[in-house]
């Protein structure tokens, strides 16, 4: 059997209270966590339920009261371990004082890249996370959407097999949110494996294949997001383009039945596919006509 | 649309990988550590503002050595060199006060360290920056002082 990508056994974490040793803050009860190669595992829960604490030990960077994680079978807490992670921490902050070409640069380099072959993927990853113009400034006067698109070139600078994404979305616009919501279904497709903890709900139901719900440090549900959101004695008719009568005559049979119908309504799109229609046509009326009229 | 497009740059990417295997210790990564402190040195304000004081200081040693009659050299010497040793320390202090700290504070050592850098190589690097910088300003300073004893020695032994 091949190695998990991530395993988590029985994960504590205490951070101890300065002069008390004997009273500590628990951030996490014996999290026991399982993350097979290619799924997109989300992980969730309210803020201070110990969503990043689980992440920096997987990652290596805090150390666990009890318990181990291994990545793809190495322990965390060695350094090669990290060779085949990338990781976007909340709030990326970077160098303020470098340029995003510099940033990416560095970052190359302690992946040990170097030369030609850093140059073309830098500019590749630029092309990838939509970040080509503004070259020369730097990192300082960027806002809070491009620090982490810059995050995320820099999380994949090396190829990574595994990539920890903590809050990708937070603080991008929705359209931008969006283009990271395909990036990770693309990362998905060529089978690398992808933890992250969203912040909105919505977007995790949409990219995740399996779920974990956090709670005081607690591990109080986890399981395949399908499997989980079900409700097991519904089920939900989609049709288009149906008379009136043929509504009634299925409302009729569904009461000769002893089934009970809980709601009839007007299928709706979701408010956040109108505002990216809307503000879509504003902004690409001149460059992109064509492409809307196909669309449209 | 874009998403097609995302994928086809995903796999040009894919397709230069030279995964180069792990090395328990890179001199290259610490050198990527130390040139990244240098710059972020160099590119603080108060580097130049030091180092233009300690070049004034220099410069002025000329002015303060003519109030000596006898010994204008051994002024001019005492001067530049106390102020090539007091700027210097200045220099390693307000260098080395913020660095560590700074990077935690700003999480900025979380996205190296997640990277497969050990702990050991980063503080090197970083030192070695602080090193490289403070070796730098005391190359600019000698050289300051070096012409300012060249230019008054030709002006007051050489006869006229």
């Amino acid at each position: 059997m091949t190695d998990p990508a991530v395993a988590v056994h029985g994960l504590t974490k205490i951070f101890p209270v300065p002069l008390n040793p004997a009273r500590g803050v628990v951030t996490i009860k014996d999290v026991n966590l399982r993350i097979e190669p290619g799924e997109v595992y989300g992980l969730l829960g309210p803020n201070g339920s110990g969503k990043s604490t689980t992440l920096k030990i997987i990652l290596g960077l805090v150390s666990p009261t009890h318990g181990r994680t291994e990545i793809f079978g190495r322990d965390s807490r060695l350094v090669e371990s990290r060779e085949a992670v990338g990781f976007l921490p909340e709030n990326p902050y970077f160098y303020k004082y470098l340029t995003r070409e510099e940033t990416l640069r560095f970052f190359g380099r302690l992946c040990g890249l170097r030369g030609a072959s850093l140059k073309e993927r830098i500019n590749n990853l630029l092309d990838l996370v939509g970040l080509t113009t503004a070259p020369k400034r730097r990192l300082a006067t960027y806002s809070k959407g491009m620090l982490q698109r810059i995050g995320l070139a820099q999380a994949l600078i090396h190829d990574p097999k595994l990539v920890v994404l903590d809050e990708p979305t937070a603080g991008v616009d929705l359209a931008g949110s969006r283009e990271i919501r395909d990036l990770i279904l693309d990362l998905k497709r060529r089978g690398i494996t992808v933890l992250l903890s969203p912040h909105l709900l919505a977007q995790a139901q949409e990219i995740c294949d399996r779920v974990g719900i956090l709670a005081d440090g607690m591990l109080v549900r986890e399981g395949h997001l399908q499997e989980l959101i079900a409700i097991e004695n519904q089920t939900e008719l989609v049709i288009a383009d149906a008379s009136h009568q043929l509504v009634n005559e299925i409302e009729l049979a569904i009461n000769r039945s002893n089934a009970k119908l809980i709601e009839r309504r007007k299928s709706t799109t979701t408010l956040e596919r109108l505002f990216l229609e809307a503000t879509k046509t504003d902004k690409r009326r001149d460059s992109n006509d064509e492409g809307l009229e196909k669309q449209t | 649309m874009t998403n097609i497009e995302n994928a086809s740059t995903l796999q040009r990417f894919s397709d230069s990988t030279t995964a180069k295997p792990y090395r328990p210790f890179s001199f290259s990564r610490i050198l990527a550590i130390t040139f990244n402190t240098l710059t972020e040195l160099t590119r603080l304000r108060v580097f130049y503002v030091l180092l233009v004081f300690a070049l004034l200081l220099i410069g002025c040693s000329i002015l303060m050595a003519q109030f000596s009659f006898q010994q204008e050299f051994q002024i001019l010497k005492d001067i530049s060199l106390g102020a090539i040793s007091i700027f210097t320390s200045l220099l390693a202090i307000v260098a080395t006060a913020r660095l560590l700290p700074q990077d935690i504070e700003d999480r900025t050592v979380y996205t190296i360290l997640a990277k497969p850098v050990p702990r050991l190589e980063y503080v090197l690097g970083k030192i070695a920056g602080v090193l490289l910088l403070l070796a730098i300003s005391t190359l600019v300073m000698s050289v300051a002082f070096l012409l300012v004893l060249y230019s008054r020695e030709q002006v007051v032994i050489t006869p006229r």
